[in-house]
């Protein structure tokens, strides 16, 4: 090899050399280099994997009775609820998920579980044990449904007790382990509070209505229509927006039509589908209401998220209530629940949403404290006691409503 | 000639680049090597005035780590089971309760990480210091294990905090009780499996930590004079079945006892939150 040749074969082999160095000293000064982002597979869930991934549960209100007898509750409030939910919640998959056959018992009994070391939550609506053993992440769970959970320390363990919308009562042994309860009921934190059964002069309310010594708190939310995006509606009813054929009718509403399947979008945002049912892909109606509400209209909501209220079944058919709640808040819209879906053999047949869009203010918005409420219904019919958000003429108004 | 020549400036250009991106390195390193003296600076002056002293192994160098999310893996889990119980059966109990049993031993795992082993037989006794053998039986389950550097080896009632990445999680401890030599029962809380997510931030180094420290020994009007040691590790909190987060906290031993330390927001945290 020549002078010259053997040159060039250095000058070449030096530019690679002091290339990759260059590109090794970019790295190390950081100056290049691209964003981190988080590791894990969990960030890569599929579509599937995020379809059956558990669905958040957040109380209406949690009263925690320690061993000592002091208690710490928490009630509307979204951040206090998901505080003190946080240490329970693994704890209460646990004891759903093996949870013995349930057993009727009496008001007194149930009663008296909350005398002692407890956890008392109120779900708000009624709900399937075997669905909040899921969406806890634990399997299991048997046929009832229960709208008041209580997990008790018992002789045996922890007991799971529990009250259906009807007003039964009902209570079943677990695996749980005691001490662990004892644990995690001394971590939780909040302010003392009573129930209205201990208290004199309340007796014609709902025993179990949670009597925090203080509040509540609540914000003002500005309400208003949202008119929502046609093409994230056709996707979550599972239509195909590319060949949809769409129309306008006279009085402003639009019209998509694929095959059987018919999506209306009113002027005023309330959106109607109705489809010829098809199979259902096995997940319940109630599940399959909350991803598909949350997916049609979850980017609207602005400070709202979509809470279950009810599900009415009829034989192969099923009705699934929602509406909206802000900082855990129920709102009652003037025109009606924010969204009605309807199930024929486990396959969505129709559906009804109100599209909306709330906005959190910084102004208080002046409430009633709960005793004063509780005082005051329990002075006139009594019945269940509940915070709401309800529109009127004049917005949104934080009242008590009573039933 | 051409290409000779292009060769020469291309050389030229990125022996520029190279010295351009040594410097900026350099500098990078002097600074941050100028900084750490300040901090350094800034904490001796601060303990000083707080009256705290550091112990010969308070160790300043430590970085912080970073917050985890992680899952339970019934696979991974039964992987560690074969570590301990060798050939075994397993059963669903439901609510996230798994049971796994073979001639050596019981074991219940719960969703909440919750872990019992019962030995059978011969298989609980074995060689070595009770500490050696809590050790070994973790170990060959694939679990990392930490013990505060005073505690006694010889101790017939061990209690190990399992490590995430070689770095204790102070409240998933593993008890062992042990009577005639013989391991009667283990039970505590384990760390989940697999890792599901991780935040970039590492939380707050060793120096970062005792600044935060001191302004609250100043703050809450704690009576402490020494610092003898500090560990970075994990407080992990159980969220759903199967679910928790590895929050970084550091564990401060100073002379009037133990303080667990938040390495994200530098309060004084307990491991039951």
């Amino acid at each position: 090899m020549d002078k010259e040749r053997l040159r060039s074969l250095l000058r070449r082999a030096m530019i690679v050399l002091l290339t990759v160095s260059a590109v090794f000293l970019s790295w190390r000064t950081g100056y290049f280099n691209a964003p981190a982002r988080e590791t894990g597979s969990g960030t890569e869930a599929s579509a599937a994997e995020e379809q059956r991934a558990p669905m958040p549960l957040r109380p209406i209100g949690i009263l925690a009775t320690r061993a000592d007898g002091s208690r710490a509750a928490a009630l509307y409030d979204a951040s206090a609820v998901d505080a003190a939910f946080a240490p329970l919640a693994a704890l209460l998959g646990e004891a759903l998920g093996t949870a013995s056959e349930p057993e009727a018992m009496s008001e007194a009994e149930f009663r008296a579980l909350l005398e002692g070391e407890s956890a008392l939550l109120d779900l708000g609506a009624e709900y399937p044990l075997k669905l909040l053993a899921s969406w806890l992440g634990a399997g299991g769970g048997n046929g009832g449904a229960a709208e008041l959970l209580c997990l008790a320390g018992s002789a045996s363990g922890v007991a799971l007790a529990y009250r259906t919308a009807d007003g039964g009562f009902f209570r079943c042994d677990t695996a749980t382990n005691r001490e662990l309860l004892s644990a995690r009921l001394a971590e939780l934190t909040g302010e003392a509070a009573g129930l209205a059964f201990e208290e004199a002069g309340l007796g014609s309310l709902d025993p179990f209505l949670i009597l925090p010594e203080t509040g509540p708190t609540a914000f003002a939310v500005a309400v208003s229509p949202a008119y929502p995006d046609a093409g994230a509606l056709m996707d979550a009813f599972g239509m195909n927006r590319y060949v949809a054929s769409a129309y306008r009718e006279n009085d402003g509403t639009q019209v998509y039509v694929d095959g059987d399947r018919t999506l209306r979008i009113a002027a005023d945002g309330t959106v109607s589908y109705r489809a010829r049912a098809a199979e259902g892909d096995g997940q319940s109606a109630i599940e399959s209401a909350l991803r598909l509400s949350e997916a049609a209209l979850g980017r609207l909501d602005g400070d709202a998220v979509l809470g279950f209220v009810r599900c009415e079944a009829e034989g192969e058919r099923e009705t699934v209530v929602l509406d909206y709640r802000v900082n855990n808040v129920p709102v009652t819209l003037a025109a009606g629940n924010a969204a009605v879906l309807e199930y024929r053999n486990g396959a969505l047949s129709g559906a009804t949403l109100l599209s909306r869009a709330f906005q959190l203010t910084e102004s208080d918005e002046p409430v009633l404290p709960t005793r004063f409420a509780a005082a005051i219904a329990a002075a006139g019919e009594g019945g269940g006691l509940h915070l709401r958000y309800v529109e009127r003429s004049d917005g949104l108004r934080c009242l008590w409503v009573y039933d | 000639m051409e290409t000779k020549k292009l060769e020469r400036i291309i050389l030229l250009i990125l022996v520029l680049l190279n010295l351009v991106l040594l410097f900026l390195l350099l500098r990078g390193r002097i600074e941050e090597a100028s900084a750490r003296r300040a901090r350094l600076e800034s904490l001796t002056t601060l303990l000083a005035e707080r009256g705290i002293t550091l112990g010969p192994d308070a160790d300043l160098e430590q970085a912080g780590l970073p917050a985890y999310t992680v899952q339970r893996d019934l696979a991974l889990e039964d992987q560690r089971m074969q570590g301990i119980l060798g050939a075994h059966g397993s059963e669903d109990q439901g609510g996230g309760i798994w049971y796994y049993h073979s001639e050596r031993a019981k074991i219940v795992m719960h969703g909440t990480g919750e872990l019992t082993i019962l030995p059978l037989g011969a298989w609980g006794q074995r060689k070595g210091t009770p500490y050696e053998q809590a050790a070994r039986i973790l170990r060959s389950a694939g679990i990392e294990c930490w013990v505060p550097p005073d505690s006694d080896p010889e101790d017939w009632d061990q209690a190990l905090c399992c490590c995430w990445e070689g770095a204790p999680v102070f409240n998933a401890v593993m008890e062992f009780g042990f009577s005639a030599k013989k391991l009667d029962v283990a039970d505590g809380v384990t760390v989940f499996n697999r890792e599901t997510a991780r935040s970039d931030w590492t939380g707050m180094d060793a120096v970062s930590l005792l600044l935060s420290f001191a302004e609250t020994v100043r703050r809450e009007g704690i009576l402490c004079s020494r610092v003898d040691g500090l560990t970075p590790g994990y407080r992990m909190r159980v969220g759903l079945s199967g679910e928790s987060t590895l929050e970084p906290v550091w564990r401060l031993v100073t002379d009037v006892g133990e303080f667990y330390v938040s390495g994200e927001t530098g309060s004084i945290v307990t491991l039951a939150e």
